[in-house]
């Protein structure tokens, strides 16, 4: 009973320090591709689009 | 290890950067910032660049040259490169701004790494503590963040500048939820997966929740339950980049940053300037007292306890270096900035503080960031109408404020309002607790014991009554 009780401290107190080596930050390099990549769609719409709408203006 | 041989001491905020640490002149007239070599070649590139030029010309970065020290003077043998910096106004913390404050220096964040990416540079970090207010226009002040831009490389602080400036605005703007003590208490910033508790799937249509938010907080949580235990940790860092998209991702975070507001509901105390109980008369006379008092200490900082919206810090502007104006209501505080940047050329300082839990030394070795006294001690205090507050709402005895007024050893100008006053009826009315050590004796009893009253004079026909005190040499 006490061997069984010790080895599931031991699995816990085993576990635990392992999150500690996680980095959950360093995520942030897949939101920014992922960010980056519709961020670049809608600025290369806008910049086509302004182009767009000063070629017409200009002929009005 | 550091090694304090000259009239330099090293900043105790300033060690997380494995490549630079700032020293400030002991006469404080001075700072300095030792870097390696290599940071230093760069930097000496990045000053001769013309849009890094420009940028110190439009006030968004601190000036900054090239400096020699000369060998006896090295404050630390780590370092034999330095460059100096132009001295600014008192140095401020996130947790002390108020919204517009975070809002501005959020932007100019933005702008300046826009600018930087344009001209093949990248900003390495995202953190307000790397800019200060100088007349109340926010400024970028560490120039080692400064790095030249590789092909691949993404927007590597993108999520240091979510948890700092990002998400203490959306907090504030979308949930009314004060942001300060939580960047007080986590200086690192607010975590994605404790924003994500705070905001609900309402919350998803809102601009930034679901991409800024939602996202990151969902790819973390994946890395956590897909590399526990004894996993591998997955090669994250040779995701490429393209400019397009780096540039692309910070001009619509600046796009969303622009367009956030907090509600600026009417608070008890944003129409004090309208809504006082003074009349014009008496308003003269306080006027009056406190300009005096300023006039005869000259001070070089003062503090305003309670400013509000900072009618009397303004009065007494022109007799100070610099005033800092403090109040812990957030839209007073924000309205004030507001109107003073909006001015121009300013030395009043709007900060929000809690009168009765000042900001306090503390993050690393209690000495990364530094309580207010310890970066600009006062000469001069205005405590105008607080004390009540302070007794009856904080429940402070007054011989414990007078105390700790007294420990900073300044001069003083206090405003006592007796209990015949109707706001001092009001806060009462409903309390059990009667506070029957707060009347005009008994406080006066108390300020002899620490300081010498020079003068006073009494309003509202007797209800209030203005000090000014200077403090006893021999306590």
């Amino acid at each position: 009973m006490k061997i069984k009780l010790l080895s599931i401290l031991f699995t816990f107190l085993y576990i635990a320090p392992l999150h500690a080596y996680i980095d959950p930050g360093s995520g942030g390099a897949i939101v920014t591709a992922i960010l980056g990549f519709i961020a670049a769609i809608g600025y290369t719409i806008r910049k086509y689009f302004y182009k767009l709408k000063k070629f017409f203006l200009r002929n009005k | 290890m550091i090694d304090h041989r000259s009239s330099y001491l090293a900043d105790g905020g300033s060690f997380r950067d494995p490549v630079g640490q700032v020293f400030i002149s002991t006469n404080k007239n001075k700072v300095i910032r030792g870097l390696t070599l290599e940071v230093f070649q760069q930097q000496d590139k990045l000053i001769k660049e013309s849009f890094f030029q420009q940028l110190i010309e439009d006030k968004k970065v601190i000036k900054t040259s090239l400096f020699e020290v000369m060998d006896q003077e090295n404050p630390s043998s780590n370092w034999h490169h330095y460059i100096q910096h132009e001295l600014i106004g008192p140095i401020t913390y996130p947790y002390e701004w108020s919204f517009s404050q975070l809002k501005n220096a959020a932007i100019l964040q933005l702008e300046v790494l826009l600018k930087s990416l344009e001209n093949g540079w990248m900003i390495k970090d995202a953190t307000p503590y790397n800019i200060q207010f100088k007349e109340n226009k926010p400024i970028f002040i560490d120039t080692p963040s400064f790095m030249p831009w590789d092909a691949g490389m993404g927007w590597e602080a993108y999520r240091q500048y979510c948890m700092l400036f990002l998400y203490p605005m959306l907090l504030e703007a979308y949930k009314e939820i004060d942001f300060r003590p939580l960047l007080k208490s986590n200086l690192d910033g607010i975590e994605p997966n404790t924003m994500m508790k705070i905001f609900s799937g309402r919350d998803l249509f809102r601009s930034g929740v679901f991409s800024h938010i939602f996202l990151p907080a969902k790819v973390e949580k994946n890395i956590l339950s897909n590399e526990k235990d004894r996993k591998q940790a997955r090669d994250r860092k040779s995701i490429q980049h393209s400019k397009l998209s780096v540039i692309a991702l910070v001009e619509s975070m600046l796009r969303l940053v622009k367009k956030i507001n907090n509600k600026k509901s009417i608070s008890e105390w944003g129409d004090y300037d309208s809504n006082n109980t003074y009349e014009d008369a008496d308003n003269q006379i306080k006027k009056n007292f406190i300009k005096d008092v300023a006039s005869l200490v000259n001070p070089n900082i003062a503090w305003d306890m309670g400013a509000n919206t900072g009618l009397f810090s303004e009065h007494i502007s022109s007799l100070c270096k610099s005033v800092i104006a403090l109040d812990q209501d957030l839209n007073a505080v924000d309205r004030m900035y507001l109107r003073i940047a909006n001015q121009g050329k300013s030395n009043v300082t709007p900060l929000v503080m809690q009168l009765n839990n000042m900001s306090p030394n503390h993050g690393f070795a209690a000495n990364e960031r530094v309580s207010l006294e310890q970066r600009a001690k006062p000469d001069l205090i205005m405590c105008l109408a607080v004390i009540h507050h302070i007794r009856m709402t904080a429940n402070i005895p007054c011989k414990n404020y007078l105390s700790y007024l007294r420990s900073l050893n300044c001069e003083v100008i206090i405003e006592f309002v007796n209990r015949d006053d109707e706001m001092v009826i009001k806060l009462l009315k409903n309390k059990h607790e009667q506070y029957l050590d707060y009347n005009i004796n008994t406080f006066k009893e108390e300020v002899v014991k620490s300081f010498e009253i020079k003068s006073s004079v009494k309003l509202k026909n007797g209800m209030r009554e203005l000090f000014h005190l200077t403090p006893k040499d021999d306590v």
